[in-house]
């Protein structure tokens, strides 16, 4: 018995878990905004916190609040 | 390629661009200029928080900045829960979790920046912006911050929220959109699997597989087959079938009869071994016509987003009367028959009747026109239209959905899915093309039996059925026209009918309206005749009225620094104002208003005032007391590209020519500044009389009006193609089949990209109709199986929707170091694209 009479069903089993996969993707809306997470990716994390605040300039009064 | 507008005299000291947004701004001898406190703001929060990166993307990405300009009163409304009904949701954690509509990001390192900036306050959690529906979901503590603070923090850096408008007509949109994709990813699994195990099969023709391998391989590949076409495939037969029943032919008829035939030529070569299977072609066929129909879809899409973003800037919130309070509510969720209020400085948030309140409106957003007109019980209002001196309570006369907004995105819509003539022809030709082939199919098979056997004769059959595709017909063409609208709206120019294209390619006359389409619209006091005595009393007589010439007169005024005087009983009519000033009676106005006043105009003004209109400026006149003491002119200045725009139409073979309800001398100057011949401009032209001249111009080529959206409506209207180049866009749509508030080089740029579309239909028509010709004959003559047919169709589908996104229109519009919008001023009109 040629391997093959297993291989073809596992192969397209594996294939078809991948579309399961892109089918509930789909329906999660996961494609609907394709343009912002390649954006978001673009620059490395810079962790702005509290303490990272520079005294490069002094706020404007009162524009923000912390 | 644009020169700057040239600016009036007072701001001829050099100007440079603001670091923050780019309009033009005082220079600053140290450190970088602003053109305001709120751009200042924005920057040094920025730098501040060490979130300097955002400049460097920005440019990266080619984005642009908006000026800040925060509205606290509508900042504070957001803290309210009702306003955002679904939006806003509770998560398990106790934290909050709304999705709100965000002005001014442009692109994606305002996204960035948004996202980055949630560590400035405290009990911000998280933000997640998404660019395309320019929405932005925020999640935050409620018990320590407000939404307002966030809001708040956003608006230093230009961004504005507002709660998420009506978005109940996306979800169909939305429920379609997946469907195709599930259609799309199904159909391409098979095709991926389908492939290999061909791959595997093609080397069995040389034996090189044991018979029963083969067979194995066989059958699992004609599943997928039968899978794709059952099932992606099955909207293929499904409105094949409808075709059928409706007796109008289709080009998913033949395409349909391919694929089932075969289905069931696959199914009994499998069965009784004996035949060719094309369970590869099938699956091929299927993915490739369903990725072509994605490619349409996409392109349409695209022109119908830039109009919802325009529909969004109407106010989602309004305040409803209810017994003795006010309650402030989504506009969304009002009634006909609601009372609602709308304060002063506010926008109207919905169509309405005024039931107690006189005030004036600033129709502006509607019209293009700042002049206010007067509401009072009874009168009519729209949504959109700004509420100016005290509050007024209207009855709600139509549901959100039924405001011009909504008809006008409605409308755009809706010429983009209706058939134009070129589309209506094109599916005529398909209807025919398809009746051919199935008959020529039929032909060919009982032809061929006579010659070969019949498996032989049903296989050319088949593959004629697969291999002919009007796709460059029913396909092609619409997607192109798609495209070309789609690449429009991105440069700003919305096009409402697909059809303008073949209009704009048969050269005829196109009209122009002069003030605010030709000129600048942005009029100057350019010469005053008189003393500054007689300036006083006019300017002290026009300080209420808001038209463009009152506006001139006390600009002029308070740069002169005259006295400031104070006048009773000013009457505003429509060519002239009058009032008392210091017991005197003073008339400002053109020179038919005097005369309607009975007021004599001596010969050396008239002298003057002549002479100001033949060098292309308006005459007005100041009398005090019935006598006339001064005369002085409006000049408008000429858009600086409206020589060059009225030249290239020249050139491309149209005739021009100007309607205007201005002076006849100064239209008549203009018209020769432009180069015009004489004889084709024409003065001092009512309404009607421009409506006329359109209406009855020769038809022998197309006839285009170009004017303003609103004020020349019916002209508009009656043209073959109205551009609408000032006014707002929703208004401007319903008359006009093009909204261009760009600078008026667009114009030609439109004639030259209507050509390309044109042009390039043709090609792919052509393209088409010998890949028709030729593949049908190969298959009549049995030189292509319907394995090869099935390769060739989805390939040559592809190939001609590739030439339709590949026809070059609408080049990029090269980038401008300064945002050319003019300075606002109080009588121009707010551009919107």
């Amino acid at each position: 018995m040629s391997v093959l009479y297993v291989a073809l069903p596992v192969a397209l089993l594996l294939g078809g878990g991948g579309l399961i996969c892109c089918l509930w993707c789909i329906r999660r809306g996961q494609f609907e905004d394709l343009e912002t997470p390649a954006v978001r990716m673009l620059l490395e994390d810079n962790a702005v916190s509290p303490e990272t605040r520079s005294a490069h300039s002094a706020p404007p009064s009162g524009q923000h609040e912390n | 390629m644009i020169a700057p507008a040239s600016p009036s005299p007072a701001a001829k000291k050099t100007t440079v661009p603001c670091v923050h947004c780019g309009l033009p701004s005082p220079p600053s001898d140290n450190g970088p200029a602003f053109c305001c406190e709120g751009c200042r703001g924005a920057y040094a929060l920025i730098h501040e928080w060490q979130l300097e990166d955002y400049y460097a993307l920005r440019d990266q990405l080619g984005g642009k900045s908006s000026r800040p300009d925060s509205i606290a009163a509508d900042i504070a409304l957001l803290d309210q829960p009702d306003l955002h009904g679904d939006a806003l949701r509770l998560l398990d954690d106790g934290s909050c979790s709304v999705t709100l509509a965000i002005d001014g990001v442009h692109c994606g390192a305002c996204a960035w920046l948004i996202e980055r900036a949630v560590p400035l306050v405290s009990g911000w959690q998280t933000a997640r912006v998404n660019l395309p529906r320019r929405e932005v979901e925020v999640t935050f503590a409620p018990e320590k911050t407000r939404l307002s603070r966030i809001a708040h923090t956003l608006s230093t850096f230009g961004y504005r929220l507002r709660p998420v408008p009506e978005a109940e007509d996306d979800s169909a949109d939305i429920a379609d959109r997946k469907a195709r994709w599930r259609r799309l990813a199904v159909a391409g699994f098979c095709f991926a699997n389908a492939m290999w195990i061909a791959i595997a099969l093609y080397a069995a023709r040389d034996g090189a597989i044991e018979p029963q391998h083969a067979l194995y391989l066989t059958l699992f590949g004609t599943a997928l087959a039968a899978v794709s076409v059952l099932g992606p495939g099955a909207v293929f037969l499904r409105s094949a079938l409808a075709a059928i029943r409706t007796r109008t032919p289709h080009i998913d008829l033949p395409v349909s009869l391919g694929l089932i035939a075969g289905l069931i030529g696959s199914l009994v070569s499998v069965t009784f071994n004996v035949g060719e299977t094309y369970f590869d072609s099938l699956c091929g066929l299927v993915f490739f016509l369903l990725l072509g129909r994605e490619l349409q879809a996409r392109g349409q899409q695209r022109a119908t987003s830039a109009v919802r973003a325009l529909a969004s800037l109407r106010p989602p919130i309004a305040r409803r009367v209810e017994g003795n309070t006010t309650r402030t509510v989504r506009v969304k969720d009002l009634i006909p028959g609601d009372i609602v209020d709308v304060l002063p400085g506010e926008v109207v948030p919905i169509d309405g009747i005024v039931v107690d309140g006189n005030s004036h409106t600033d129709q502006s957003i509607l019209t293009g026109e700042s002049v206010p007109v007067a509401v009072a019980r009874g009168s009519k209002v729209a949504a959109g239209v700004r509420n100016l001196e005290r509050s007024i309570r209207l009855r709600v006369e139509a549901t959100a959905g039924q405001t011009r907004v909504a008809a006008i995105s409605r409308l755009v819509e809706e010429s983009l899915a209706s058939r134009t003539p070129l589309v209506q022809l094109a599916d005529k030709i398909g209807g025919v093309f398809v009746l051919i082939i199935l008959a020529v199919a039929v032909l060919t098979f009982a032809m061929a039996l006579t010659a070969t056997s019949t498996l032989d004769a049903g296989q050319r059959a088949v593959a004629l059925l697969v291999v002919a595709c009007p796709c460059a017909l029913a396909l092609a063409t619409p997607l192109a026209i798609g495209v070309a609208v789609g690449r429009a709206a991105k440069r700003g120019i919305l096009i409402r009918r697909g059809d303008v294209f073949e209009r704009l390619t048969h050269p005829g006359t196109v009209w122009f309206d002069k003030t605010g389409t030709l000129t600048a619209g942005r009029p100057t006091l350019a010469v005053w005749n008189g003393t500054d005595a007689t300036l006083a009393l006019a300017a002290a007589v026009e300080q209420e009225s808001q038209h463009p010439v009152a506006t001139c007169i006390v600009a002029a005024a308070r740069e002169r620094d005259v006295d400031q005087w104070m006048a009773d009983e000013i009457e505003v009519r429509r060519r002239g104002v009058v009032g008392e000033v210091r017991n005197h009676r003073v008339a400002v106005g053109s020179r038919r208003f005097l005369d309607d006043m009975r007021i004599t105009v001596p010969p050396v003004y008239t002298v003057q005032g002549e002479s100001f209109a033949a060098r292309g400026m308006t005459p007005n006149f100041v009398a005090v007391d019935g006598e006339v003491e001064a005369v002085f002119a409006i000049a408008d200045q000429l858009r600086p590209d409206a020589a060059d725009t009225v030249r290239r139409f020249r050139d491309a073979g149209w005739n021009v020519g100007i309607l205007s309800g201005d002076h006849r001398d100064v239209v008549a100057s203009i018209a020769s500044q432009l180069g015009l011949p004489q004889g084709h401009a024409h003065g001092e032209l009512t309404p009607e009389e421009k409506l006329a001249t359109v209406r009855d111009a020769d038809r022998a080529g197309s006839v285009v009006f170009v004017g303003d959206g609103v004020n020349d409506a019916a002209a508009l209207a009656a043209a073959d193609v109205g551009i609408a180049t000032s006014g707002a866009a929703e208004a401007s749509l319903q008359a006009a089949s093009i909204y261009s508030p760009g600078p008026l080089a667009d114009l030609p740029t439109l004639l030259s990209a209507s050509g390309q579309t044109v042009r390039g239909i043709r090609r792919l028509l052509a393209v088409s109709l010998t890949y028709n010709i030729c593949a049908g004959i190969a298959a009549i003559l049995g030189v292509i199986t319907p394995l090869i047919a099935a390769v060739l169709m989805p390939v040559s589908s592809l190939t001609v929707t590739l030439m339709a996104f590949a026809v070059q229109t609408f080049p990029r519009r090269p980038r401008q170091p300064v945002r050319q919008t003019p300075v606002a001023t109080s009588i121009s009109t707010e551009a919107v694209a």
